[in-house]
């Protein structure tokens, strides 16, 4: 499994939601299951996916889809 | 340094958690060590609120309040950490419940709980209950305690 696909299946096993969900308007609190509970399983479930640990600034500025994309790369994360 | 193992009466159990009769369904901590495991029993009175009503003619304890048992017991592993004490704490989801035996009035239903993991105010647990060496009750559950959810509240920079 590539990166993309262990990201893609993050969100979509802790928020039980399709493929084609996963875009640029998927955003914290736009969908039901993100919520704070929802946003620490998908926290939990990244680091363990890509054996990492976020800085909390990190876990407060993951607020969308693109925009974790855009903090994994701090920890050499490209997709 | 880990921290001592604790052993708490119903006094000190109160000022660890918030649960109060008749929904508390801990009587007392044997030993709990923070951050790692907590077990204890609860005994059951004959004049519990639930037995007239489940059932009538046949009391036992509910299923769920065993599970809840289970919960508030492993809820002093994290409520005993530095800083959590008197924090409220939620379940927040339970798996692989088994209910094996029917608790009665009368019975000590022990509960054997681990912490394991605590991780940003998300726990995850297991618990077993039992009655004289007979298990009553397993379950694998999640713990959320909101205070310390709080501290990661998500930020929409513009």
């Amino acid at each position: 499994m590539n990166n993309q696909e262990k990201y893609n299946q993050a969100f979509m096993e802790n928020f039980s939601i399709e493929a084609s969900k996963l875009n640029a308007e998927l955003e914290y609190n736009t969908i039901p299951e993100w919520d704070s509970v929802g946003h620490m399983s998908l926290i939990a479930s990244l680091e363990e996916a890509f054996e990492i640990m976020l800085e909390t600034d990190d876990v407060i500025d993951f607020s969308s889809y693109n925009k974790g994309k855009e903090i994994l790369k701090k920890y050499k994360i490209e997709m | 340094m880990p921290l001592m193992p604790l052993k708490l009466n119903v006094n000190e159990i109160h000022e660890y958690e918030q649960n109060r009769p008749p929904y508390r369904m801990i009587d007392f901590a044997e030993e709990v060590i923070p951050g790692i495991s907590a077990k204890g029993y609860k005994l059951l009175n004959e004049d519990e609120w639930f037995f007239p009503v489940h059932f009538p003619g046949d009391p036992n304890m509910p299923g769920m309040l065993q599970i809840e048992a289970l919960v508030q017991m492993c809820a002093l592993t994290v409520l005993t950490l530095n800083g959590n004490k008197g924090k409220v704490v939620y379940l927040l989801s339970a798996n692989n419940i088994k209910l094996k035996r029917k608790v009665l009035p009368g019975d000590r239903l022990y509960l054997d709980t681990k912490l394991l993991s605590w991780k940003r105010g998300i726990g995850n647990c297991t618990g077993t209950g039992s009655v004289n060496g007979e298990i009553s009750c397993q379950a694998d559950f999640q713990i959320v305690m909101p205070d310390i959810l709080k501290q990661f509240r998500v930020t929409k920079k513009m």
